[in-house]
């Protein structure tokens, strides 16, 4: 669809433009290393046509900014940010929250929890396409682990989740297996187990193939395998040609946090592991539309179009960078749903300067906040999870009137 | 480790050596002291606690401010709650007369139908403690000891203070007396082994705290071991029509602040009739107001603040009215009937306008513990129905911290697991009801008379 302009001989295009979102999260190589002024210039900018977006397309979302009196023109430039007005990611636990038409759902999105309700967050094309160039706008922070050479010839990735065909709507699961887009996967998860004895055969089959092996997986899924690889006599000596990726919770099952520090010499003894900086973590919820990679320094970066800030705990008031408070981000990647949320963790943005050199602030995760729900709700959970069960059992096996 | 409030406490672990000494104690030391003198000891204890001066009372106050985070005020009121457990000898023979059958059966036998009966101690007593309710840890004690159990106690992390400082009043009181030595507190964090050793070894297990904490003590204990649990619950309360809204306020306010809503007994949701909602909503905020000024908060951990804050931020995002304090001494939030998965707990209220209070029943369940009706009149046309969904109990507003004698805890008489019960049944020679001549099973047999003698 084009046509010339006679006068000048320019042939122009009619479709219409690639809106800038895109132009950074597609077009823009070293987009972690950008100019601060430049990233100063085009988050507001970017940010103020998202807000803009979802108050006329999310009924509720425009009318909470009705009520806080909020005119999405009055950002005029990144001190502004803090005032865009976001809500607890908890919501999408609790309604469906959209600014698209269902027709235009590709999918919706489920957390992971297990400790009741679970988010559903509904996707477009558009939507799920800038998640995965976020990944891989992230993907050069670590090259120095794949090694020289292509990736996809040098570099096996041992994914502990499941294939994307068995993901359903498990975001964590959806989100584990994008990293295909990096090297050949092998994936060893189902929805409840992890073949850990697979992932070891494989593990040192590729090593002794002379490639790179990368471990994906959730902490505690790692951690599993690192403990059969000791338990088994089947550590390796990955020296610098094994890198482990995790991301997801860090709660174990007995609800205790998983000590980063006790993973990592973990990791070291079982696979052999020349240093830290090969251990990388990964932040994403499904209520965030962009993932957030750790650097060769082990800070994770935001992306030049995510604006991150702690808020205090008390009320809400944004806090200086390095002070730590409830964690809130404002994402304008996400185009079905508004992306402006109070997560559920408490941490700290830094500011930019990290070591590695990339220009954009890094955020430090501790924890989760502990809500009280369990005082009250456990009974009400194990109802709802009874309920599932149930309901995965008469998919499995609808007996004879079901199936009739 | 730390504790709520950020201090940081040492604590002994259990070794085992102490696990030893636990294990080898005599189980039944207090078998044969006369529950009198058990009640009469506890009195002794507890009207030491009644005084503002007595030294292990003010240790108590300080500690529970200052580890436990709980206001001055709070930590007094408790302080004062000790004393008055211990020292209502007559309300305890009432509960376990209420729970047992008869007081005396702890001392004697007991005649019942065509037996006597008596009971007896399980043994080893072990009580897994929440930290949620400083009080509930000495109802817990006072059950174990009272039907003359040896009570191990484990202390919650949240509430390390009030078990020792009990035990340790014992001691200075009476350091020889078989109560005191019938009493150990130990702490063990989750997945020691000393702990799990010692709940395995218990006659009688009591549980209080969270569905983790109960799931991994109903699998710990022995098949064969009493068992008791307490938790998780929550709570609700009915306003119908025609209530008075300045008392019932008041009466809200006091159930929803006691123990800043840590107890299975705080109100959390309010179900009210339309008609008065702006009225009682109205009232209700100055009788928060005025809870915040007689009883303080305790000091919130920032997950505490940030359960608050979050919640008040979703109910506004989702259209809700919510009304609160300048800062978190209360929150109010008026919506209509939901499910309420992540209560923030920190005296936030949810107020659901309803035509009928039968709209309550949909959000009602066997996790609800108490519900507190007003008026009073109310209570009768609903509790029919509150039974058969399953909740505990049914009090009026304002009385939801306060469990009469008579009435199940959560669902059970819990002393009732915490002895053994022994027949000494009637001999041959007494007909009993079922009978109109002596008890011969021979004769009856050999006269085929079976269906003729006996009924």
């Amino acid at each position: 669809m084009t046509r010339t302009d006679v006068a000048s001989g320019v042939v122009r295009s009619s479709l219409p433009g690639v809106p800038e979102i895109d132009r950074l999260v597609f077009q823009t190589p070293d987009c972690f290393r950008l100019p601060r002024e430049q990233i100063s210039q085009l988050r507001p900018r970017l940010i103020r046509e998202a807000v803009r977006f979802h108050r006329d397309s999310c009924p509720e979302y425009g009318s909470f900014l009705g009520q806080l009196g909020f005119d999405p023109d009055d950002i005029a430039d990144e001190r502004d940010l803090d005032r865009v007005p976001q809500f607890p990611a908890s919501v999408y636990k609790r309604r469906p929250v959209t600014s698209t038409p269902p027709a235009e759902v590709v999918q919706t999105f489920h957390s992971s929890g297990t400790s009741g309700r679970l988010s559903s967050v509904p996707r477009d094309e558009a939507t799920l396409q800038r998640l995965l160039g976020s990944i891989r706008a992230g993907l050069e922070m670590l090259e120095p682990l794949t090694g020289e050479g292509d990736p996809e010839d040098n570099v096996v990735l041992l994914n502990l989740g499941p294939p994307r065909s068995a993901a359903g709507s498990l975001w964590f699961s959806y989100v584990m297996t994008l990293v295909e887009i990096l090297a050949p996967t092998h994936h060893y998860g189902t929805a409840a187990t992890v073949r850990y004895a697979e992932a070891a055969d494989d593990l040192a089959g590729v090593l002794a193939a002379g490639k790179r092996a990368g471990v994906i997986g959730s902490p505690l899924a790692v951690r599993r395998l690192a403990e059969y690889c000791l338990a088994n006599n089947r550590t390796v000596a990955g020296g610098d040609a094994v890198f482990v990726m995790t991301g997801g919770g860090w709660k174990q099952p007995t609800g205790e946090e998983l000590s980063r520090i006790e993973l990592d010499t973990l990791l070291m003894k079982a696979f052999g592991v020349h240093d830290a900086s090969q251990l990388r973590d990964a932040f994403n919820q499904v209520e965030m539309n962009s993932v957030l990679l750790e650097c060769e320094q082990r800070r994770k970066h935001l992306p030049p179009w995510l604006y991150a800030v702690t808020r205090d705990p008390r009320d809400l008031a944004p806090l200086p960078r390095g002070a730590a408070g409830l964690l809130s981000f404002v994402d304008p990647t996400a185009g079905s749903f508004p992306c402006f949320v109070l997560s559920d963790d408490i941490g700290v943005v830094h500011e930019p300067g990290c070591p590695c050199g990339r220009t954009t602030e890094t955020v430090e995760i501790t924890r989760r906040v502990r809500r009280s729900q369990e005082l009250g709700c456990a009974l009400q959970t194990e109802r709802l999870q009874a309920e599932r069960q149930l309901a995965d059992l008469l998919e499995a096996d609808p007996g004879p009137r079901g199936s009739g | 480790m730390t504790a709520p409030t950020g201090v940081p406490v040492a604590v002994p672990l259990l070794d085992g050596a102490f696990v030893r000494r636990i294990l080898d104690q005599d189980r039944h030391i207090l078998a044969g002291v006369p529950l009198q003198e058990i009640v009469s000891f506890l009195d002794r204890v507890g009207r030491l606690w009644k005084s503002q001066e007595f030294a292990r009372r003010r240790i108590y106050v300080r500690q529970l401010q200052q580890l436990a985070g709980l206001s001055a005020k709070m930590a007094e009121t408790e302080a004062d709650i000790i004393g008055v457990v211990l020292t209502s000898h007559a309300r305890m023979y009432d509960i376990i007369a209420a729970d047992l059958g008869s007081a005396r059966v702890l001392d004697d036998w007991v005649p019942r139908e065509e037996c006597h009966v008596r009971a007896l101690p399980r043994g080893l007593a072990v009580h897994l403690l929440s930290g949620n309710v400083p009080i509930a840890s000495v109802m817990s004690i006072v059950r174990g000891l009272v039907t003359k159990n040896l009570c191990v106690v484990k202390p919650a992390t949240g509430d390390l203070v009030t078990p020792v400082n009990l035990a340790l009043s014992f001691l200075e009181v009476d350091e020889a007396h078989p109560v005191t030595r019938a009493l150990t507190v130990a702490y063990w964090p989750q997945g020691h082994p000393g702990g799990e050793l010692v709940t395995r070894s218990a006659d009688a297990v009591c549980v209080w705290g969270g569905a983790g904490a109960v799931s991994w003590a109903r699998g710990a204990a022995r098949p064969d071991a009493g068992f008791v649990a307490f938790g998780p619950k929550r709570s609700v309360a009915l306003v119908g029509p025609g209530a008075d809204t300045g008392l019932v306020a008041s009466a809200l306010a006091h159930d929803i602040c006691h123990y800043d809503q840590r107890g299975c007994f705080s109100v959390q949701q309010v179900f009210v009739d339309r008609a008065s909602v702006g009225r009682l909503v109205e009232r209700l905020e100055q009788a928060l107001d005025e809870y915040a000024r007689i009883l303080p908060t305790g000091r919130w951990s920032i997950d505490d603040v940030g359960s608050v804050t979050l919640a008040r931020s979703e109910e506004r995002f989702l259209g809700a009215e919510v009304r609160s304090a300048e800062g978190l001494d209360w929150t109010v939030v008026v919506c209509p009937p939901e499910p309420i998965w992540f209560h923030p707990l920190g005296r936030t209220v949810y107020v659901h306008p309803v035509e009928s209070l039968s709209e309550c029943y949909g959000f009602i369940g066997p996790e609800v513990q108490t519900v507190a009706v007003a008026p009073w009149e109310c209570s009768l046309a609903h509790r029919d129905a509150l039974a058969r969904l399953g909740v505990s109990r049914i009090v009026e507003v304002g009385l939801s911290n306060v469990f009469r004698p008579g009435g199940p805890h959560d669902g059970v008489y819990p002393l009732q697991q915490l002895v053994r019960f022994v027949a000494h049944e009637s001999p041959a020679s007494v007909y009993g009801k079922s009978l109109v001549a002596r008890l011969d099973q021979t004769e009856i047999i050999r006269g085929g008379r079976y269906t003729d003698l006996m009924l």
